[in-house]
């Protein structure tokens, strides 16, 4: 299991490092992701996202992984859904999708995962 | 008496046993069995990095990039509907699968040369096999997404969506086995190069075999009846009918 403090998940041979910074409602998703058990994984930022948006109406996602595997997908998909709901109610959602050293397998992965999503996104090359 | 002798026969072909096996060479011949199947396991952990280039740009890519430029599958019908919706599910079924195997390969060579050596006790072929096969058979929930966003934006509702995506994974359900039936094979092979090119190939095989059999298996498909539009043409209507 990946090492979690208060607001940081710690990186991993499998998983990334997922950084919680509460005071600007930022979450930071670098590195590699297939992890065993992607739902386990994935429900901090889920808790975090949702802490930021009721409590301050605003979050703000950045993406940069370098692969991720296609249990990882169905959660940031579930994630993306979440985030919807939120905006449509008149909170505040950013996402941003970084693609390391102009990899385009992860630029198209990004561009499908965020195809069809309300809040404004932002994929930097 | 009789048990003492048979006592003695026991305890004898133990002795003789221990005894070959340890001053006859036996032991040496374990010892170089051992060794050749660590050293065939290692020198295909090594010539796996070592031909990362190959496997990354696999004549498998190519062949996805052209069909999806084609952007056609063989399918010669007149209900142009219907070749519509066959096409636009092979585009969205090749680009994940493209998705899958390039994903696939940046887990298995990880982000770099450390990590790679530190993923050597997951370097078996079944494993690697199970991981591909699992990524293609999990990632139907993002096809599905893909396919409705694609679909519904063309017009087609969601209860015609949901009809038409039954049929299609009773489709894939039958590639599926298929598929799942080779890569089983691959849980006893050792040389994991060799794997990864079959598996490589096995896709190959699969999206040929998509490209010319998809069509015929959707016959039961009615194009006109699925509410897409097509050349800005309500279909669904018989008086619209191409």
């Amino acid at each position: 299991m990946p090492n979690k403090s208060n607001n940081l998940i710690q990186k991993t041979k499998l998983t990334p490092e997922v950084r919680y910074d509460s005071s600007s409602n930022n979450i930071r998703i670098v590195g590699e992701s297939s992890p065993e058990n992607a739902l386990e994984f994935y429900r901090p930022v889920f808790e975090w996202s949702k802490r930021s948006l009721d409590v301050n109406n605003f979050v703000a996602l950045e993406f940069d992984l370098r692969y991720f595997n296609t249990s990882t997908a169905k959660q940031i998909i579930a994630l993306f859904d979440m985030l919807d709901t939120y905006y449509r109610k008149g909170c505040d959602v950013t996402v941003i999708w970084s693609c390391v050293s102009g990899d385009a397998d992860m630029e198209e992965a990004g561009e499908e995962l965020l195809e069809g999503v309300y809040f404004p996104y932002k994929i930097v090359r | 008496m009789l048990d003492l002798l048979v006592q003695y026969i026991k305890t004898k072909l133990i002795y003789d046993a221990v005894n070959l096996l340890l001053y006859g060479g036996g032991l040496l011949a374990v010892l170089k069995v051992s060794l050749w199947f660590y050293s065939q396991r290692l020198y295909s952990f090594y010539w796996v990095y070592r031909h990362k280039n190959r496997f990354m740009n696999h004549p498998i890519f190519e062949k996805i990039e052209h069909l999806k430029n084609r952007n056609d599958v063989a399918l010669s019908v007149l209900d142009h509907t219907k070749k519509v919706i066959v096409s636009e599910l092979f585009y969205i079924e090749i680009s994940k699968i493209h998705q899958v195997l390039k994903m696939s390969l940046k887990h298995l060579y990880r982000a770099d040369f450390v990590s790679y050596l530190q993923s050597f006790g997951e370097f078996k072929s079944g494993k690697i096999a199970r991981y591909f096969l699992d990524e293609y058979m999990n990632s139907m929930s993002a096809r599905k997404r893909r396919a409705r966003n694609e679909f519904t934006r063309l017009g087609m509702s969601e209860e015609h969506f949901e009809r038409l995506w039954l049929l299609y994974s009773e489709i894939l359900g039958d590639y599926g086995i298929h598929l799942t039936k080779r890569f089983e094979s691959y849980e006893t092979q050792t040389d994991v190069y060799r794997t990864l090119n079959t598996i490589l190939n096995d896709f190959n095989i699969l999206i040929e075999d998509m490209s010319e059999s998809m069509g015929g298996k959707f016959n039961r498909l009615n194009g006109r009846s699925y509410g897409i539009s097509y050349r800005g043409k309500a279909i669904g209507d018989h008086n619209n009918a191409e």
